[in-house]
């Protein structure tokens, strides 16, 4: 049989050239995620070659072909949708239907990055890459299993720090029946435990009913909350490295935060209020910091949309704007802010929760022992 | 008289100057099926292997570059497309084989421009291509069991949807 096979390729190589392996692989890193998958059935050494973690390394950060695409699920609904939002929202080959695996329900998405989804998973947490199937289950950190001490979760996190390779999801919470003293806890993955930042003399509160999931940009997570000590509504930032938090001043016609939240244009930081039977703002700030720079960008119309609201998620490639419609249904709106397309994904009245993710084909630390492929 | 002399001398300089950098204006490449190609310096400097070896060697006005794994065909191809500042439209109009072999060629050379351009238009080429003309287009020959190969399918389900036909 091999030597039928080797023969087979000296006959073959006289009429058609050969690639060598740097060369497939030069062509491999210029592939997108769903296409590498398809082809580790090529052969063994293709498999082995894709599977390799340097290589999902160096695809992910090459990025010469990185694709976004969008997670938008019902939460009590096990089977969730991977949308390519760069596409027509009718065309259906842009989207496909991926298991939640290995949870049968995800209850809040609380964050994305490089490839990977925290989901709250009640009774835990659970790491997801769609694109590979690879999962990992976080348990919650012990204050929120504390059922005594009444500590409210008011903003979850997740974002990688690049200078000890590793994961972290952050989250704060206060007290409810003491004085406002946020805490701040954060799980690494590397050491696979929760820790409390200690001495960080914070004191913020949530800005709205809900608790918000943070936005990552340059290095540190953002969310918005409410200054106690000040009684303010801020953009606070927490960076990833440092371990540190700094404050983002918001534009000064924003006044009150209940439908507002935190975007990201390309590099830049936005806001958006969300349109209930009125156009949603978008706010970019167009220099990261300085709060001079914020500028409103555009008004969305909710006129035509049927449920009459809009919250956006996110931007596709050529500058259309993406968003919920509130249930289950997606709007795209061009850069001007009009309609150009809303398609509803299911009948049911409830309300479908989105996330934007890179494609990729990482594995997380130590997933050896830890987490497992499908 | 010295005046007059040292004038001379800067005048005899300057002509070697310039019969020197007349002379070096060319390389002459020998392909693998025997046809010599001269060509512009300025070309010869995208070709980093060349250049390396230019550096290297340091000399004289008849410098013959022997190309062993490059055809002419293949040559005149890289040439049209150096010429044309790497036109996606050019590339497109290249065989399967064409487009191989000048990626290969382009790594030999060390051409990253045309390295970049032609890996690329191969990604391209084959993102939504089934898994049969991968193989087909590489040359590969299937080394799964039918077993693994369903059971692969299997797990990666979703990659196969929305696949061109061949």
């Amino acid at each position: 049989m091999k030597r039928d096979n080797s023969r087979e390729v000296r006959r073959r190589n006289r009429i058609t050239v050969l690639l060598t392996r740097d060369l497939i692989i030069q062509i491999l890193l210029r592939l997108p995620v769903k296409s590498l998958a398809r082809f580790k059935s090529v052969c063994k050494s293709w498999f082995s070659l894709i599977s390799d973690p340097h290589f999902a390394i160096s695809h992910f950060e090459l990025a010469l072909a990185c694709t976004e695409r969008l997670l938008f699920l019902e939460p009590t609904v096990p089977e969730v949708r991977s949308i390519d939002f760069n596409a027509p929202l009718h065309d259906d080959s842009a989207s496909a239907a991926l298991n939640l695996s290995p949870e049968s329900h995800c209850d809040l998405i609380l964050g994305s990055c490089r490839g990977f989804l925290l989901l709250d998973c009640s009774p835990s947490l659970c790491l997801w890459n769609p694109a590979t199937g690879i999962h990992k289950q976080v348990c919650h950190s012990p204050i929120a299993s504390d059922m005594d001490a009444m500590f409210f979760t008011f903003l979850y996190g997740f974002g990688y720090d690049p200078s000890t390779d590793d994961y972290l999801v952050v989250q704060a919470s206060y007290n409810v029946d003491s004085e406002v003293a946020t805490r701040v806890e954060f799980f690494s993955l590397r050491a696979n435990a929760w820790k409390e930042i200690e001495g960080i003399h914070l004191s913020y509160m949530n800005c709205c009913d809900d608790a918000k999931t943070g936005l990552l940009l340059n290095g540190a997570i953002h969310w918005l909350a409410f200054r106690c000590d000040v009684s303010l509504n801020v953009i606070v930032a927490f960076d990833l490295t440092e371990r540190s938090f700094s404050e983002i001043l918001l534009p000064d016609d924003i006044c009150q935060c209940d439908f507002c939240d935190l975007g990201v244009l390309g590099d830049f930081l936005c806001l958006h209020v969300s349109g209930v039977h009125c156009p949603a703002e978008i706010w970019v700030m167009k220099e990261y910091k300085i709060q001079s720079s914020w500028t409103k960008s555009v008004d969305v119309s909710v006129d035509e949309i049927p449920t009459k609201y809009f919250s956006l998620i996110c931007f596709t490639k050529s500058g259309d704007i993406v968003g919920t419609d509130g249930n289950n249904g997606l709007v795209k709106c061009n850069s001007e802010g009009q309609l150009l397309e809303h398609r509803s994904y299911s009948n049911c009245r409830s309300h479908s929760l989105a996330a934007v993710y890179t494609e990729s084909l990482l594995s997380l630390p130590y997933d050896g022992d830890q987490a497992e492929e499908d | 008289m010295g005046e007059r002399g040292e004038e001379w001398e800067a005048v005899m300089l300057r002509k070697a100057e310039e019969e020197e950098s007349k002379a070096v204006k060319k390389v002459k490449l020998v392909t693998s099926d025997g046809v010599t190609m001269e060509v512009e310096i300025s070309t010869v400097k995208e070709m980093e292997t060349i250049q390396a070896f230019m550096n290297a060697t340091d000399t004289d006005n008849s410098i013959i570059f022997p190309l062993p794994k490059v055809s002419s065909h293949i040559l005149s191809r890289i040439m049209e497309l150096m010429s044309g500042e790497y036109d996606q439209e050019l590339v497109k109009r290249l065989s399967h084989e064409e487009l191989k072999e000048i990626c290969m060629v382009a790594n030999y050379l060390n051409m990253k421009t045309l390295l970049h351009l032609t890996a690329s238009a191969i990604a391209n080429l084959i993102q939504n291509k089934s898994v049969e003309f991968v193989r087909h287009f590489f040359n590969i020959i299937n080394d799964f069991t039918p077993e693994e190969e369903v059971q692969l399918r299997k797990t990666h389900e979703w990659a196969f949807e929305g696949v061109d036909e061949d």
